[in-house]
């Protein structure tokens, strides 16, 4: 009998009696049965004792033939019974592992809603502190506290002493300023146009403290430069440099050898002049390489920019070597200046 | 013959046409059914009640033969069992084997006799 017949058995069946209902029918049927048979036994002449066990001994096991008996009314049952309660016990496991596989969803839910939250909350918090801070600058912007991150530009008009726009005139720039407490400096190149204007765009914060020197540089012109410190914090008065330029006599720097034999490749650039006036010009070493001139076979370098009578000092470089000084007067009556230089490159 | 030898001869499935055929006659209960057998049989079949209560309650399960409480000659109370229609096809059915595997057995001996 398979699974589906004991099945259909169990669920056809008309019998209705309990397990203890089953086997007090079957012992007590027994029972009939062996008094039939002491009685069969008295008839045939035995005492009743001897007839009662000659008749248990013919019957043989009643409680193994009960057991027998009982199973096959009960035996479907017991089956169905055990696979009931293995049912059961699956569904309660079943049960058990969905309650705890949904509980472990729903606190995942809880865990990521709570993360959904907070994240919304730190969004909700950045937004209102966005909108703080925009707040906070508006405001700052409208009574001028944020003008010191304003910028203002670097321009001038360079001419000569008869107010003619000077073009091509190099001019070399060191700004230095001090934002957030921190020096910064900075260096710019420009050259005049044809109307002798040049123009470095928003380079000065319009608050704040800073320093600027710019040196205008054209040949056959003295070489001149601003130096300007911005005392009283404002720029506005540095809106227009202006530079008249006075010419300059011509001659020559030589740099030779001890046994005067010409240094080629050798890298000069004119770091301060002093005029018979007094005035002092200079260039800033990090604002130099546009004017660093480098000498010829012959070891020559033309130089324009200076007038007679004038303290001058180079900065000098000879291949592959440091930066140097030298500090000369212009001669009134030479055309060639001639820098000697001794084996240790000593000048 | 005595009883051990008749035990051992009783073909397996034969009682069920032995009980099914003494029910035929009306109700009996199980002691009823065995003494049927046994005198019937001229004592040459005695069904054990080791085997035959089995028996009867599996045919019962199976709806072959019916069973209800009753009173016995001696006035005791006895569970009787009656045959069913299904047990009347069924008792048709272990007849027909019967004959059929009682005349195969004989044309077996009766080939031997022949050969001999």
């Amino acid at each position: 009998m398979n699974i589906l017949q004991l099945i259909d058995s169990w669920l056809n069946t008309s019998d209705t009696r309990n397990s203890v209902e089953i086997e007090n029918d079957i012992n007590e049927e027994f029972q009939f049965h062996i008094e039939s048979l002491v009685q069969e036994k008295i008839e045939q002449g035995l005492p009743e004792d001897d007839a009662r066990t000659e008749a248990l001994k013919q019957f043989g096991s009643a409680d193994h033939y009960s057991n027998q008996c009982r199973h096959i009314y009960l035996g479907s049952r017991i089956i169905i019974n055990r696979l009931m309660v293995a049912g059961v016990f699956f569904l309660v496991l079943l049960t058990g592992f969905l309650f705890f596989r949904i509980q472990e969803l729903h606190d995942n839910q809880l865990t990521l809603q709570n993360r959904i939250l907070k994240q919304d909350a730190s969004l909700k918090k950045l937004a209102k502190d966005n909108k703080q801070l925009s707040k906070s600058i508006s405001d700052k912007s409208k009574n001028g506290s944020l003008l010191k991150y304003d910028m203002v530009p670097i321009s001038g008009i360079v001419t000569d002493q008869k107010g003619t726009p000077l073009e091509k005139v190099d001019l070399l720039i060191i700004l230095k300023t001090w934002p957030d407490n921190k020096y910064l400096q900075q260096s710019f190149y420009v050259q005049s146009d044809k109307q002798g204007c040049f123009n470095i765009e928003k380079q000065i914060p319009r608050h704040g403290q800073f320093a600027i020197n710019i040196s205008a540089i054209k040949n056959g012109y003295g070489l001149q430069s601003a130096y300007l410190i911005d005392k009283n914090e404002n720029p506005e008065s540095l809106k227009e440099l202006n530079f008249k330029l006075t010419p300059s006599r011509n001659f020559t720097i030589q740099v030779v050898g001890k046994d005067n034999h010409p240094i080629e490749g050798v890298r000069i650039y004119p770091a301060q002049r002093k005029t018979e006036e007094g005035e002092h010009y200079l260039v800033y070493h990090q604002a130099s390489e546009p004017i660093q001139f480098v000498t010829d076979s012959n070891g020559e370098i033309p130089m324009n920019l200076f007038s007679n009578s004038e303290e001058i000092e180079f900065r000098i470089q000879f291949p592959g070597q440091q930066w140097s000084s030298l500090t000369i007067n212009t001669p009134s009556d030479q055309d060639i200046i001639k820098l000697k230089i001794n084996s240790t490159n000593n000048i | 013959m005595t009883k051990k030898e008749s035990k051992s001869k009783l073909f397996q499935g034969s009682l069920d046409l032995l009980i099914l055929k003494s029910l035929v006659n009306g109700p009996m209960h199980g002691y009823a059914i065995t003494r049927h057998i046994f005198e019937v049989s001229d004592e040459y079949i005695h069904v054990e009640e080791g085997s035959l209560y089995p028996a009867l309650h599996r045919m019962n399960r199976k709806g072959w033969i019916d069973s209800s409480w009753g009173t016995s000659e001696s006035n005791r109370r006895a569970k009787y069992y009656k045959l069913t229609p299904k047990g009347k096809k069924q008792l048709n059915i272990e007849k027909k084997s019967w004959m059929n595997m009682n005349r195969a057995i004989s044309q077996i001996l009766d080939y031997r006799l022949a050969e001999g």
